[in-house]
């Protein structure tokens, strides 16, 4: 079968590899794609299995080296930058990291880089589980705003949930990445202990007065569906509401069981 | 149109040679095999690009491409050739089936930048998955209207009845993956199964109102399970069902799109009952 990968074994190293990979992931090799608008990493991962040891490892050296080229140059079309780290992250080439960190603290001096690719180079860091700090997020959203603003977000998030969390004022008003946010955090949100989840929806809580229309939306819809409120709950509001419970229900005791109804009133009195 | 030997006939001497001796010759790979059947059987695609579809081929092979290669290449240059669908037969609704991670990557694509180390995609993909078939959030309705629903090239089927243009383009197929599959004739499915997203959209939404395209041999382009329709005056093409269980369906091509016709909810099938490629 001509478009499968098995062909590539009969190649002798990285740098026979290297140009049919760069072909392959500007879409311009005939790959074993399920539909024919599918991106080539999605082939190129699935089909690396099929491969001899060494071509594997070719493979993978060829697709460090294609990412070398890029942050020297910066050149290529956002498909196939796209496409590339796509599989870099998917062959999980920690190699890369290095290259690609250095290459976006100098993405002001590439002016021509699209926004699309420069969020990719940051995706694949977040992806590959860069040891990133907070404060290489904090710069790039300095020189870069809103252009980054949801890299820098998710960037954050991978340090310190908190720190993105504090960051989330300065997601701009862009309803497709408020929504993919707001479903992103709730999964987080659900996935964590009943007593941390708390914490998580106060900070949210407090953060939102401060956000975006977009986000507030988002965000708002997260509250609306799983029944918390919009603003955050104070100690004493919650207090209050509480002995208002056992008010109401003392006053109904008092008609069916006075007995009950006394102790009732003792647990209504303010602490 | 024209068919096969005819536009062989228009072909210089050298470029009839080379196509002729390529697709002439016996053929050991059956996919192949049944590639150039389908162009010898072709009668959507117009003569002129039929004609350049085969001197390009010709031209791939005159660089050392193997043929198959080499016809995917020059297919690549034809696309979306066939004749437009006329506004009177042009469906309400279309529907399309993808693997759920290639969609989640599209909508990760709309997203901006927001990614997660567990990956946005998985984390979206899970969540078609859990709302499958059920009211989805607002939150995620917006995102994938703003997402595309595909690349360059997008296979769509619908309904076929003109009175049922309208209706769910999936709803005359039973709903399970080899039931969709099967009557869609997406035979590569069977040979990679995944999970898969059924995509309705409304043909005609704002901003998203494609051309739609009888498919040819050149859109089909490695793809073995495609089947010319014999009428060449017929505005669209029809599958092959996988098996005899299904009647075959009707399919165009159209360009890329954003999903702002997108209807919810929509369908997800799983290989649980995954089959052998036939």
């Amino acid at each position: 079968m001509p478009n499968d990968l098995k062909h590539l074994d009969a190649l002798e190293n990285a740098d026979q590899l290297r140009p049919w990979l760069q072909r392959a992931l500007q879409g311009h090799e005939p790959l074993a794609l399920l539909t024919p608008d599918e991106p080539p990493y999605f082939a190129l991962l699935r089909g690396r299995g099929q491969l001899k040891k060494a071509t594997r490892e070719d493979l993978d050296t060829a697709c460090g080296q294609l990412v070398d080229s890029f942050v020297q140059t910066g050149h290529g079309e956002p498909e196939y930058v796209d496409s590339l780290l796509h599989l870099a992250s998917g062959l999980k080439l920690d190699s890369v990291v290095i290259p690609l960190q250095r290459f976006a603290r100098r993405f002001a001096d590439f002016p021509q880089l699209p926004a699309d690719s420069k969020r990719a180079v940051l995706s694949t860091l977040i992806k590959l589980h860069a040891r990133l700090d907070v404060q290489f997020w904090k710069d790039l959203y300095h020189r870069h705003r809103d252009e980054l603003a949801g890299s820098v977000y998710s960037g954050l998030f991978a340090c310190d949930p908190n720190e993105a969390l504090l960051f989330l004022p300065n997601i701009p008003d862009v309803q497709p990445m408020a929504d993919a946010l707001s479903l992103q955090l709730q999964r987080y949100t659900e996935r964590l202990p009943p007593e941390e989840r708390g914490a998580v929806v106060r900070k949210v809580q407090a953060a939102l007065p401060k956000c975006s229309a977009a986000l507030k939306l988002a965000i708002g819809e997260w509250f609306e569906e799983v029944g918390i409120s919009a603003t955050p709950v104070s100690q004493t509001q919650r207090q209050t509401k509480a002995q208002n419970a056992v008010r109401l229900y003392s006053s109904l005791m008092k008609q069916i069981n006075p007995q009950l109804q006394a102790s009732c009133s003792r647990l209504a009195e303010a602490p | 149109m024209s068919c096969y030997s005819d536009i062989l006939a228009t072909l210089n001497a050298s470029c009839r040679a080379c196509v002729d001796g390529h697709f002439s010759a016996a053929i050991a790979d059956p996919k192949w095999a049944q590639i150039i059947d389908n162009i010898k059987q072709e009668t959507a695609l117009p003569t002129a690009d039929f004609k350049s579809l085969f001197e390009r081929f010709a031209e791939e092979i005159g660089n050392d491409k193997a043929p198959m290669e080499a016809w995917k290449h020059a297919c690549w240059q034809h696309q979306r050739r066939g004749a437009t669908m006329p506004a009177s037969q042009r469906p309400k609704r279309l529907g399309r089936a993808l693997p759920v991670d290639s969609y989640a990557a599209l909508l990760v694509s709309a997203s901006q930048g927001i990614e997660a180390e567990e990956s946005t995609a998985a984390t979206l993909a899970a969540e078609l998955a859990t709302t499958e078939g059920r009211l989805i959030p607002r939150r995620l309705q917006r995102l994938c209207r703003a997402a595309k629903v595909g690349g360059q090239l997008i296979w769509a089927t619908f309904h076929e009845t003109a009175a049922a243009t309208a209706l769910d383009p999936f709803s005359p197929l039973p709903q399970t993956f080899s039931d969709i599959t099967d009557g869609l004739g997406l035979g590569h499915f069977r040979e990679s199964p995944v999970p898969l997203v059924l995509l309705t959209y409304e043909a005609d939404a704002e901003g998203a109102a494609p051309a739609l395209h009888r498919p040819t041999v050149a859109d089909a382009a490695d793809g073995s399970y495609y089947r010319p329709h014999t009428d060449p005056s017929h505005a669209y093409g029809y599958t092959l069902p996988l098996s005899n269980q299904q009647s075959k369906k009707p399919e165009i091509v159209h360009e890329s799109i954003p999903g702002s016709g997108l209807v919810f909810p929509f369908k997800v099938v799983y290989p649980t009952d995954s089959q052998v490629a036939p």
